[in-house]
């Protein structure tokens, strides 16, 4: 039986105890680190790529990132590292003991899709490893193994998170070792083609400059508030919140920015920010290898923490709460699986609009939060009140949604969209001074403030502070 | 009302859920231990938030822009 109990806790949803939370600073960090890692960082150092050069890309995207960090680490870190629970239990104050369906849906969507997408990752590098070592069996195409490595990924992935936060630990401290990697490829590149990165010229760089520069810190700001889904999963294991905060600035915020660099280094000079790619080049077959177990080690790591984030926020459903760890494990990896096996030509090319849709949502979540803990609720959470969904209970609100967060994040996402297309990058309005993350986040939280004041706090709901 | 946990100071017995026995526990555990007060952002957690998330960032966008 999966239930919590002294020795499998960490397999629950529910509050984990301060014997259970042994993850110390250097642990966490790594663990963070780890998940932090992987193809995405190349994706983000690729788009930056396009708009700035190599110095102002990596200034502005190491700003967003630390920006996005923040906003995430301030948004759900509090009731998360106070109390043991995960990122969709820490929402359940704002969105009601119902409503919390909305950020658990937007956590799966975000994660299954992400998942899916970098254990594909996972098994092309694998495949190509496999090709590059002439291991690759007789008779066999590429393509044709991608599927049986991604079903090989999901089966290893499942195999380490039978031991939950455990096996998130051990492996982190093995898989850790590839972003010192990242870096060594990082200086490579610099290394060899110095001359030619500074001189280097953003392809598709709009005439205004400083919309160029906004753009960066924007792509580094709704980079990290994805990591939303992921934080509250691990940084429940760390004692309390006076622990966490520089893990997660430093273990979670910049490992993403600094692998990003490789990502558009390799855009500027060589058109290609896949490492794995363009390592050959530099090093024949031996940087080949090396730079493809990067890649795998990178995907598989964080899709470890990623699998494990999204089995513990699927157990808040009283369906999933009792079920076997083994059987959570399944239900999560299972799309992930499905989809990396059976159509991975159409997760690469429809899944990105899809994922940049999903990740608008993080932004008004995160100005929800701030607003709520912060200056309605003055850090005060009822612990019970999360794990409780009877009517009468605070966090009840009307049958179990609370209006305030819905129409927040109805309006902060439309605040998003209206200020620069996700898809497009077409922008409005004040985009290229404010960001549209930051706009969001903001005006989220503002109209969350305004509507509880005038109507949730009025009728009573909510459990407020008088 | 609690004011350290926002929590209502003498839970009505009869009114409450009933919760998984040992979910309970660990609710009562926290509840009693005062824990969740205690474990917010100290100063110096703050501090590095400020440092890492807000002025460096600036100071980073500052530097940036100005670079050739």
């Amino acid at each position: 039986v999966s239930k919590p109990s002294e020795t499998g806790a960490d397999t629950g949803a529910w509050p984990l105890l301060r014997a259970e939370r042994n993850w110390g600073p250097w642990r966490l960090g790594i663990a963070l680190a780890t998940a932090a890692a992987a193809t995405w960082c190349y994706l983000i150092g690729e788009y930056a790529g396009y708009y700035l050069n190599f110095f102002q890309g990596g200034f502005a995207l190491t700003a967003g990132s630390m920006i996005g960090m923040m906003l995430v680490l301030v948004a759900a870190g509090p009731t998360c590292a106070r109390f043991g629970i995960e990122s969709v239990a820490s929402a359940k104050p704002q969105f009601g003991s119902r409503g919390w369906i909305i950020p658990a849906s937007m956590q799966l969507l975000s994660i299954v899709g992400w998942n899916a997408l970098l254990l594909i990752f996972f098994a092309k590098s694998v495949s190509q490893l496999l090709l590059v070592l002439g291991w690759l069996p007789t008779g066999l195409s590429l393509m044709q193994i991608v599927p049986f490595t991604t079903l090989l990924a999901c089966a290893i992935v499942f195999l380490v998170l039978v031991w939950g936060a455990s096996g998130v630990t051990h492996l982190s401290n093995i898989l850790v070792a590839h972003v010192f990697v990242g870096l060594w490829m990082l200086y490579l590149l610099v290394s060899h083609r110095w001359p030619e990165l500074i001189a280097a010229k953003p392809a598709s760089a709009h005439p205004d400059h400083l919309w160029n520069y906004t753009t960066g810190v924007e792509i580094g700001i709704a980079s990290l508030l994805s990591w939303w889904a992921y934080l509250g999963a691990l940084i429940r294991m760390a004692p309390d919140a006076k622990k966490v905060a520089l893990p997660v600035m430093l273990g979670m915020g910049l490992p993403v920015p600094l692998l990003s660099l490789i990502g558009m280094a390799g855009i500027l000079v060589l058109k290609d920010s896949d490492p794995s790619s363009w390592l050959r080049n530099v090093g024949g077959h031996l940087y080949a290898v090396i730079a493809l177990s990067f890649v795998a080690a990178a995907n598989f790591g964080t899709a470890i923490a990623g699998i494990y984030a999204s089995a513990l926020g699927l157990r808040n459903f009283r369906a999933l709460e009792r079920l076997p760890w083994l059987v959570a494990l399944l239900v999560t990896i299972a799309p992930v699986a499905f989809l990396g096996t059976f159509m991975p030509e159409l997760v690469f090319s429809k899944f990105g609009p899809f994922l940049a849709l999903v990740g608008v949502c993080f932004a008004p979540i995160c100005g929800i939060q701030i607003a709520d803990y912060y200056f309605l609720r003055r850090r005060s959470i009822d612990i019970r009140a999360i794990y409780e969904s009877c009517p009468g209970n605070p966090y009840y609100f009307w049958a179990g949604f609370n209006p305030a967060a819905i129409i927040a994040m109805l309006l902060g996402i439309g605040v998003y969209v209206y200020l620069l297309n996700p898809l497009t990058y077409e922008s409005r309005g004040p985009y290229r001074y404010l960001t549209a993350s930051l706009p969001t986040t903001v005006i989220a939280g503002a109209i969350y403030i305004a509507v509880t004041h005038l109507w949730v706090m009025r009728s009573r709901r909510g459990g407020y502070p008088r | 009302m609690n004011e350290r946990t926002g929590r209502r100071a003498s839970p009505d017995a009869a009114t409450r859920e009933l919760l998984d026995p040992e979910l309970e526990r660990r609710i009562l555990a926290l509840e009693s231990s005062g824990l969740e007060a205690a474990g917010d952002f100290d100063l110096y957690a703050w501090l590095w938030i400020l440092m890492l998330g807000v002025i460096g960032p600036a100071l980073l966008l500052v530097w940036g822009w100005f670079e050739p």
